[in-house]
């Protein structure tokens, strides 16, 4: 897990969840995460990280760490296949 | 004064809705718990024998067979629909300010310039609220696969407003007051 990126998002996460720290595989409903504050939460990572979230990945953040695992999966660079022709 | 908010008896034909208030300290325990004891009484008002509501594996919760249920909660109310021998029902209640962005995330273009004002009277947490009624509703049939509330569509037909994915239909009613809106989405 991307520790600066972790960082990051713990704290957006804590401060919009308004909770002191977040046990990284809890489910952030136990957090009182609804419905409204996770898209909140989406749009703010997306402006943050410049990134575009889909509809699967916001689905799956169930954690904070499933966060950090889908913004650091759209912020890796896309590897073409080699030429070979250099 | 009335808990929450009333529904017309032509809406709620059939139905049986119950609110809770949540208790101190007002966090995600005490709002599932002011969620289950709205649902216990709206089970008991409906006729039903068990009143217990537990959960499925999603954290879906789990009516009794025969009393299609649904429950929300906003951090201070809970509210339970109970509509004995209906499909499903979902109702949701919303209180926050719903964003410029959160609304652009979640209403499709054609929405947002179809049904918010000056089209219509509908706020984005009307529309938003509607949106999760009508999913709880269609999923919890189980016949549409996975997807999300917000890839349902909205629109209107002779002044009611329709939620559809995957070809279903359902009528959805929506009405705010007092910073509070409610919306609830029956499958007869």
């Amino acid at each position: 897990m991307d520790r600066d990126i972790f960082k990051v998002v713990d704290e957006l996460f804590c401060r919009r969840l308004q909770v002191p720290e977040l046990d990284p595989d809890a489910p952030l409903v136990d957090y009182g995460l609804d419905s409204v504050r996770a898209i909140e939460l989406v749009v703010e990572m997306e402006s943050l990280f410049d990134i575009h979230i889909s509809d699967e990945q916001a689905a799956s953040m169930l954690t904070l760490r499933d966060a950090v695992a889908q913004i650091t999966a759209s912020l890796a660079v896309p590897v073409g296949p080699e030429s070979g022709d250099a | 004064m009335a808990l929450g908010l009333e529904v017309p008896p032509a809406v709620a034909e059939g139905a049986w809705i119950e609110w809770r208030p949540v208790r101190p300290p007002y966090g995600p325990h005490q709002q599932s718990a002011a969620g289950r004891r709205a649902a216990a009484a709206a089970l008991a008002a409906a006729g039903s024998a068990d009143r217990i509501v537990s959960r499925d594996p999603g954290g879906r919760p789990r009516f009794p067979r025969g009393f299609a249920g649904s429950i929300s909660h906003t951090d201070r109310l809970a509210v339970a629909a109970v509509v004995p021998g209906a499909e499903a029902v979902g109702i949701d209640i919303e209180n926050a300010t719903i964003s410029p962005r959160v609304t652009e995330f979640v209403l499709r273009e054609r929405e947002r310039r179809v049904l918010l004002p000056p089209v219509t009277r509908y706020t984005p947490r009307e529309l938003f609220s509607a949106k999760e009624a009508a999913f709880k509703a269609m999923n919890g049939v189980g016949t549409l696969g996975e997807f999300l509330f917000w890839q349902i569509e909205l629109s209107q037909s002779d002044g009611t407003l329709i939620a559809s994915y995957g070809g279903e239909r359902i009528p959805v009613w929506v009405r705010s007051e007092a910073g509070l809106s409610l919306a609830l989405a029956i499958r007869r």
